[in-house]
């Protein structure tokens, strides 16, 4: 409903990414390319479910189910492949950095290249399911959608991105950290969680569901975020907070 | 402290993906703004649709049949102006180029400009007099051709105007029937592998023939800006073209034996002009082409240790981004008004730094007045690059087709832009790695348009009622 409605759905849904990108990555073009790249990854796995599902929509109800099962799982897959391109990169700019003699890759460049990723991921699923939904939203009028008359369609596509955002960023920190480390919990912990958040929004097809569905959604990326956080203070030791900060001790630290 | 390698990596990429994306957002406003959907749009009668012109009531097959042809003569033509452009390279009718040039870049902005102006004066009720719009109009023609051509002037503006120059451009081709485009779009990609890599290909002997006669090719081209400053002096400022002052304009610099190409270290000269000692400006060289935007990138002499990413790490003595090393150099085309045809760079590996793309003969050279380190020549034997300048340059014709695809994406729904949009800057990215790799002359357009019309018709067909029908279930994933 007209342009400050569609302005403020874009903005629910993408305004955490944009503070991100504008803070971690703007000032690094590497981390800008990585997050165009991670971007186009996930897309070629949309379009790979895409072509994998697009005979049985629209369909019955129940499609969904083993829709969601097999997506998360294609998504996953993408992820373990993007951890060992990752690994190729890492290699090949630790060689460049000795060659300009230029530090190699400490822990903070390492969660930022992860941030960078998982950032991709996210702003690819926010792009697509939801900003590219959001075209009508700049018109006079709105729509609701039969299960779900207490929100529009669009206020719900923009929470739920904006919590499939944080969730898909936050992930890819805790997937690096845990493929990097071998630590089998938390490399267990992402793809469970892509799965349970994915399952919940199926709590939106009940009639009323979205009022659950949606807080659902944004709890799941707020446990992700605390996983991810925690992870990422006992990496960089006792240091404040910030990642900022984290430049100054990350020479003591070096992992 | 070290600086992180973070820092500085990339950097040239990202500083030709931004005015690349610049000039997309822009084509896409424009289409959306001035194109509501559904409507009919007109076909303009142009050289690109001599053969066949789309009705809506044709079928598929001959729609198809229709676009095909009118792809093949359009592509055609294109061949046919770059070897007239070759032709008039060769007998150096320099001033001929050069008046052709800034009289095509004129045409575009006043004409194209001013029509694109007119849609949108109307679409927004502007109030505006005829008057103030015909000097407002002229005056932004004037100082848009003077800026690309002939001037030295800040390089915000330079870039600026090339942006809309491409936009205008890339603008008035949306404006051709559906088919049409698609077919023109890939005959233009696999014209221009043609025009790069085969032996009789326009670009390449274009090329070859600069690189002999050291001379600076005509070419319409994008420069970004240096990543970082540079230490070298520029060359001494001349007021002409003489050859005893100015070094050499093409320099071989050989490429180290198990490796690389070699680049040739062009510098700029500007006939006519003093050139700017200024490592940042570019001049504008006498001898203007036809329709080639040629476009290269090129550092500045950099330490002897300089070496290509990838199999020869360089220790660049400034901070510059190591990718400084592997610039590439992307060609693109620029039509000037209906009757003019585009050309295909081709993207030329000049070497051990530069890599050039030369996409087509384009009115206008750019060149970078450069300091040519003397002992870098010496350790070169062999091999041919480009100028030698602190910023990438890319050719506007790739802008032109980049937004032409993502134009007329754009006239479907937003989400096929997106995907696009991805698209053809992974196809740049890959490009660019291509270049590293395999150091020769590569054309710049066919893999982003390839990629690019194949996500626009799996997005379409597939992708659009699959995350439509989701997202009206509320099933997110």
């Amino acid at each position: 409903m007209t342009g400050a409605g569609g302005i403020g759905y874009a903005l629910i849904a993408l305004g955490p990414a944009f503070s991100l990108f504008v803070t971690v990555i703007a000032s690094k073009p590497f981390l800008i390319l990585t997050v165009l790249g991670s971007a186009m990854m996930w897309l070629v796995s949309l379009i790979a479910c895409g072509l994998l599902w697009r005979a049985f929509l629209p369909g019955a109800v129940w499609v969904f189910l083993p829709l969601l099962i097999t997506v998360v799982a294609i998504q996953e897959a993408v992820r373990i492949y993007y951890w060992h391109l990752y690994l190729k990169i890492e290699d090949f700019l630790n060689k460049l950095a000795t060659k300009v003699s230029k530090q190699q890759l400490v822990a903070t460049d390492k969660i930022q290249i992860a941030i960078a990723s998982g950032l991709g991921h996210g702003i690819a699923h926010s792009v697509f399911f939801c900003l590219s939904l959001l075209t009508p939203a700049f018109g006079p009028a709105t729509y609701y959608v039969d299960s779900c008359v207490h929100m529009p369609l669009f206020l719900v596509a923009a929470f739920t991105a904006l919590g499939f955002l944080l969730l898909h960023t936050f992930s890819m920190v805790i997937a690096f950290n845990a493929l990097a480390g071998d630590k089998r919990s938390h490399q267990l912990f992402v793809p469970v969680m892509h799965l349970c958040a994915a399952l919940l929004t199926l709590v939106n097809l009940l009639p009323g569901g979205c009022i659950a569905g949606v807080p659902l959604t944004l709890m799941c990326a707020v446990v992700t975020m605390a996983v991810a956080g925690k992870i990422v203070w006992d990496k960089t030791g006792s240091g404040s907070g910030d990642l900022n900060s984290l430049h100054r001790v990350h020479s003591a630290s070096r992992l | 402290m070290e600086k992180a390698i973070l820092e500085s990596v990339g950097g040239e990429i990202v500083s030709i993906v931004t005015p690349v994306s610049i000039c997309m957002l822009l084509v896409v406003l424009l289409v959306h703004t001035l194109t509501p959907h559904g409507s009919v749009v007109a076909p303009i009668a142009t050289v690109a649709m001599m053969v066949y012109s789309e009705k809506p009531n044709d079928s598929l097959f001959e729609k198809l049949r229709g676009g095909f042809l009118n792809g093949i003569i359009f592509v055609c033509i294109v061949m046919i102006v770059t070897f007239v452009l070759f032709g008039l390279f060769y007998f150096r009718f320099t001033k001929c180029l050069r008046v052709y040039m800034g009289f095509s870049a004129f045409m575009v902005l006043a004409w194209m400009g001013g029509t694109v102006m007119v849609e949108l004066i109307q679409f927004f009720s502007i109030p505006i007099d005829v008057i103030t719009f015909g000097i407002c109009l002229i005056n932004f023609a004037s100082v848009g051709v003077i800026a690309v051509f002939f001037c030295q002037m800040p390089i915000v503006l330079t870039q600026g105007y090339l942006v809309v120059i491409g936009m205008l451009v890339a603008f008035w081709f949306t404006k051709l029937p559906e088919w049409t485009t698609w077919t023109l779009l890939i005959s233009m990609a696999v014209y221009d592998i043609m025009a790069v890599l085969a032996p009789v290909g326009p670009l390449k002997m274009l090329l070859e023939l600069a690189m002999t006669r050291d001379e600076e090719i005509p070419a319409l081209i994008y420069e970004a800006r240096p990543v970082l400053p540079r230490q070298m002096p520029g060359p001494p400022p001349t007021s002409s073209s003489s050859t005893t002052v100015q070094p050499r304009r093409w320099s071989h610099l050989g490429a180290p034996p198990h490796s690389l190409l070699n680049i040739a270290i062009g510098r700029g000269n500007s006939a006519g002009l003093n050139v700017d000692s200024d490592n940042f400006q570019t001049s504008n060289l006498g001898t203007v082409g036809g329709h080639e935007l040629m476009n290269f990138v090129t550092e500045p002499p950099i330490a002897p240790e300089a070496g290509l990413l990838g199999s020869r790490l360089v220790s660049s003595t400034e901070d510059a981004g190591t990718l400084n090393s592997v610039s590439s150099v992307l060609a693109g085309h620029q039509p000037i008004d209906p009757n003019v045809d585009e050309d295909t760079v081709p993207l030329v590996n000049p070497g051990t730094r530069n890599m050039a793309a030369v996409d087509r003969m384009e009115l206008g050279t750019q060149m970078q007045p450069r300091d040519l380190d003397e002992d870098e020549l010496e350790r070169n034997d062999e091999g041919f690059g480009l100028g030698v300048s602190g910023a990438l340059k890319l050719g506007l014709g790739d802008f032109v087709f980049y937004s032409v695809l993502v134009g007329r994406a754009a006239m479907y729904d937003l989400m096929t832009v997106y995907a696009c949009y991805l698209a053809i800057v992974g196809g740049l990215g890959a490009t660019l790695i291509l270049l590293a790799v395999w150091r020769r002359a590569m054309p710049a357009l066919p893999i982003s348009i390839s990629l690019g019309v194949v996500f626009y018709f799996l997005t379409r067909l597939i992708m659009d009622p699959f995350v439509v029908d989701l997202a009206t279930h509320l099933v997110f994933f």
